[in-house]
Parts: C-alpha cells; structure tokens; sequence
C-alpha cells in the first residue's frame, strides 16, 4: 500500500467526518431509546459497511479470501476502512457504556451489551460481505 | 457552547484520533503483517482506559466531544476488529476466538482500570 502525506490526510478526514456522524446518530437515537443502542446502531452499521465493501472488491478481484486484504486493499478502500468507518465506530464509548451499565447494578444489561456487540459485530460484517459479493456478481 | 461547536470539536478530535491509530495500524502491517490486528487491539485498549480516566474529570460539554466522543472515539474502531477476527476465523477458528474474548475482556479491564485511577482508586506513587 502506497503510503503519503494525501493519502494520510485524507485517513484524518475520513475519520472526523465519520466521528461527526457518529455523534450526530447517536444523539439522534439516543432521544429514543437508551444510548448503548445508539452505539450498538453505529457499530454494527459500520461493520456491515465493511463487510459490503470487502465483499464488493473480492468479487470484482475474482478472490474470496480476507486474509492479505488489507496489504493489497486500493487506498479508497483503506481510506474507507482505517478513516471513515474506524472514526464512525467506537470501542472506547462501547466499553464506558458497559462500565457504566455495570455500575449502575445494571449487570445483566452489561454483559449483554458487551457480549451482544463482540459476538454480532462479525456476524453482521459476514452478511455484508455476502451482500457486497452477490451485488457485484449479480450486476 | 452550540452543537455546532460541540460537532466541530468531535469531527477535529475524531480527525487526529484516526491519524494516530492509522498510523500505528500501517506501522504494524509493516512490521508485523498477518498480526497487524495487534494494533488495533492495542488502541481500542489505550481508548478504552483513556475515556475511562477522562471519564471522572466532569469536563464540559465541548473538551468532552474533543477528547472523548472525538479523539478516544476516533482512536478506537469496532468494525476493523470485526473483520480482524473474520479474517482470523479463515486460517483458525480458535484464534478468532481467542481474538474476541481477549479483546473484550481487554477493553473492559482498560476502561475499569482507567476509571479507578480518574477516581483515585488506584495509587501510582506514593
């Protein structure tokens, strides 16, 4: 992956505009319900969004394995990845959240919570790979 | 302050945070290749533990999108760390595994033990 200084600027970018809709969703949702949703919504959002994206350049490479990917990813994706979808996502809020939840003697909603967003985070990015794939196959 | 000063200051920190965790994510897949996952483990920890000490310093509503929502949001991704173990669950299911209950666990020792010390519960010096 060619690495330099545009390139980097725009991995910076990516990543505050992604940390801005991140925060514009979550206060958004979490007028509605509690806010773990709201960051529950934007992690597993942006994991599918991955997982949609990867998928879509498997199929257009004629390859189906992950592993390497990300040596050999285009820099729209990489700028796509490590800026926009890593500052839309967040561990940090998520485990605060959990924290906070467990604190609260709300152990039940913590562990579920915590357990729920590692557990479908893959999962979700599995879907949006397979969707990515059949999208461009299908075009 | 406004929102939009407090969405200014998120996209800023959210912009610096990428840079930093980017930068060490390229430094691994540099170095370590296949274990660049490394590197994200280690800044979803390092911002796990940094909004929890932040998290006691009752700071106002602007630091608070700079700092936390932003750069501790921006420095730490959940989705790379779902495709990492994806990509992890092709050579290994077990590594996958180990990969998610590592981090979790991780995480949430970070941000408890970040927290503690915010609150002084934890004596560095003495």
């Amino acid at each position: 992956m060619q690495v330099d200084l545009f390139f980097f600027m725009a991995v910076c970018a990516g990543g505050g505009l992604g940390a801005m809709a991140r925060a514009a969703l979550s206060s958004w949702i979490s007028r509605h319900a509690h806010v773990a949703w709201a960051t529950l919504a934007v992690n597993l959002s942006g994991s599918a969004a991955l997982g949609l994206a990867c998928g879509a350049l498997m199929a257009q490479s004629g390859g189906v394995v992950l592993s390497g990917m990300m040596e050999a990813a285009p820099p729209a994706l990489a700028v796509f990845a490590l800026g926009v979808l890593g500052g839309y996502t967040t561990v940090s809020t998520l485990a605060l959240q959990v924290l906070m939840q467990w604190q609260a003697g709300r152990r039940r909603a913590a562990c579920a919570n915590a357990l729920g967003s590692v557990l479908s985070g893959p999962v979700v990015t599995v879907l949006g790979l397979a969707i990515g794939v059949a999208l461009v196959r299908g075009a | 302050m406004n929102m939009r000063g407090t969405l200014l200051a998120v996209g800023l920190g959210g912009a610096v945070g990428t840079g930093a965790r980017a930068g060490l994510s390229l430094a691994a897949l540099h170095m370590l290749a296949d274990a660049a996952f490394i590197a994200t483990l280690a800044a979803n920890i390092l911002g796990a533990a940094l909004i929890g000490y932040l998290a006691t310093r009752a700071l106002p509503p602007v630091p608070a999108a700079l700092l936390m929502t932003g750069f501790c949001g921006g420095f730490t991704t959940f989705s790379l760390f779902s495709l990492e173990v994806l990509v992890l669950m092709e050579t290994s299911v077990s590594a996958a595994l180990a990969y998610g209950a590592v981090s979790l666990v991780l995480w949430i020792a970070a941000v408890s033990a970040g927290y503690r010390l915010g609150r002084g519960q934890i004596s560095t010096i003495r």
